[in-house]
């Protein structure tokens, strides 16, 4: 018989039927011929085995101790030690290929929830990484936030706080369902739906949802129709959006009295936008049908373009020795992007076009100090 | 509903889980082009349960070693997860990737990063405006 198999065949009372020296000398016998045979065989996870197999000759070195000193009892126990470890290194041996876990989590359960969010996160990430769309400040900002209360609950759910992990995984698992709005919103194009679930408090958390809904609508009707922005409405959905970080706080502290308040107060905000929305006209007519969508697709990458150059900016500064003149070049970068930006707009293509290469000479002029370490950089033809 | 542990089903269950986080960390071994904060730490962490989950084995503390496993899947799996992502990221070639963390980067990769998004950014627009350009000619 295999020795992996005739290892994995051995029950636990195997052991109590054998004397002390019987079973050291037996599992020394084991072991010696497992060792030889990890050496030999090939399978996916050997590896995993031979270290198996090196923790039981521990064991059994440390039961033969036991034994010298007539500690007999604690002896067992080592030898048990010893054979859970072969055990452990012949279910390597005997996988062909890597064992599937069984594992399913009961529906509603708090770990469920977590597994939810933590799917919901890495999806999320996939997504963003696969689309290569732009993720501004705010969604980032809230992520960490996310992430950071999935450790929480996972730490929650580890000391037995089952309650409050559920609920942190519920209002994050929210968050998420939101930042997925929010990132559609910024690109104006679908990313990624993450569905909220209601297993806590359903009528809470519908009502928090309905709030989301309401704010990404005007935001997105705002964003189609006010290329430059409108003030007022713009005041209203950020009390709207603040009642919604208060809402989503509340329903974590279990408070269902005040995410009612606080949503409704939202909802109110969120309305009133809609309602002068409704009323007024997109802007005058400045621009034409298509500047108008370039403008739009301008303001997403401006914005991306200006914080990456000042992410930079702030790298070169701390980092960089002598910095001054990199920073000058991205400087001009910074000046002649808004002028190509501003010509656009204006509709002005040439202009847009001369901008456009300067700034892009200034990068490249950056780059060449920054990157590639060249004491006296050139402008070269781009 | 739940299953009746015996000590064999977590055993095994143990030795799924130690498969898959040793494959798990030789993928992210293999994969030199970047290392990421939040699925190193995962990985550790997840190890730390599996590891925890076989002591508790061994003292027949069942329902403890079950916990682990849990716990260590939690982690284990998201760690993949969020490692399969960044590798489409490293795939598709754009090296712009999302952060799950606060993390310090290295000066020089970093900068790098952002040179070149903002270099493809303007050789874009610049094409565009030549198009335009063409086409008002």
């Amino acid at each position: 018989m295999d020795i992996f198999e005739q290892i994995k065949s051995l029950a636990g009372d195997w052991l109590k039927r054998k004397d002390a020296n019987e079973k050291l000398t037996r599992m020394l016998e084991m072991i010696a011929e497992a060792s030889a045979a990890v050496e030999t065989r090939k399978s996916s996870f050997t590896g995993l085995a031979a270290q198996r197999l090196k923790l039981a000759e521990e064991a059994r070195s440390r039961a033969l101790q036991l034994f010298e000193e007539n500690s007999l009892e604690d002896c067992e126990k080592f030898c048990e030690r010893g054979l859970l470890h072969l055990q452990i290194a012949s279910a390597h041996m005997l996988s062909e290929d890597q064992m599937k876990l069984e594992l399913t989590f009961d529906e509603g359960s708090a770990e469920e929830a977590i597994e939810r969010l933590s799917n919901g996160i890495a999806r999320l990430k996939m997504a963003v990484e696969y689309s290569n769309c732009v993720v501004s400040e705010h969604v980032k900002e809230h992520l960490l936030e996310v992430v950071r209360q999935r450790e929480e609950a996972l730490s929650l759910y580890a000391e037995g706080g089952e309650e409050d992990a559920h609920r942190i995984a519920e209002g994050a698992l929210l968050w998420l369902h939101y930042l997925g709005k929010q990132l559609e919103l910024d690109n104006d194009k679908p990313i990624i739906q993450i569905e909220p679930i209601v297993k806590l408090s359903p009528k809470e958390m519908s009502m928090i949802k309905s709030l989301i809904e309401n704010i990404v609508h005007c935001r997105s009707v705002l964003q189609v129709t006010h290329t430059r922005g409108y003030t007022r409405v713009e005041r209203y959905l950020n009390a709207a959006m603040q009642n919604l970080e208060k809402a989503i706080s509340a329903y974590l502290d279990g408070d269902a009295d005040k995410v009612l308040r606080v949503v409704t107060t939202g909802l109110m905000e969120a309305r009133m936008a809609d309602e002068l929305l409704k009323n007024t006209g997109p802007d005058e007519g400045a621009y034409e049908v298509l500047a108008s969508e370039l403008a739009d697709d301008l303001t997403i990458k401006g914005k991306e373009f200006f914080r990456r150059l000042v992410i930079l900016s702030r790298l070169v500064k701390e980092n960089f020795d002598e910095p001054e003149r990199a920073l000058n070049k991205l400087d001009s970068v910074n000046f002649n992007y808004k002028k190509c930006l501003a010509a656009m707009r204006d509709a002005d293509v040439r202009e847009a076009a001369r901008y456009a290469k300067l700034a892009h000479l200034d990068l490249d002029y950056a780059k060449q100090l920054v990157i590639e370490g060249v004491i006296e950089p050139s402008y070269s033809e781009l | 509903m739940s299953k009746v542990l015996t000590k064999n089903s977590v055993m095994a269950q143990l030795v799924a889980l130690e498969q898959f986080l040793n494959r798990l960390a030789e993928d992210v071994e293999h994969a030199q082009y970047r290392r990421n904060q939040l699925v190193a730490q995962s990985i550790d962490d997840a190890a730390d349960e599996l590891s925890s989950g076989f002591k508790n084995l061994a003292k027949e503390k069942l329902a403890k070693a079950h916990l682990n496993i849990k716990l260590a899947w939690l982690r284990a799996n998201y760690a993949r997860q969020l490692f399969d992502a960044e590798t489409v990221e490293y795939e598709l070639g754009e090296g712009n990737y999302l952060e799950l963390t606060e993390v310090q980067d290295e000066f020089l990769p970093s900068a790098g990063a952002h040179f070149h998004f903002l270099e493809s950014e303007l050789k874009f627009m610049r094409a565009e405006i030549n198009s335009r350009l063409g086409k008002s000619k």
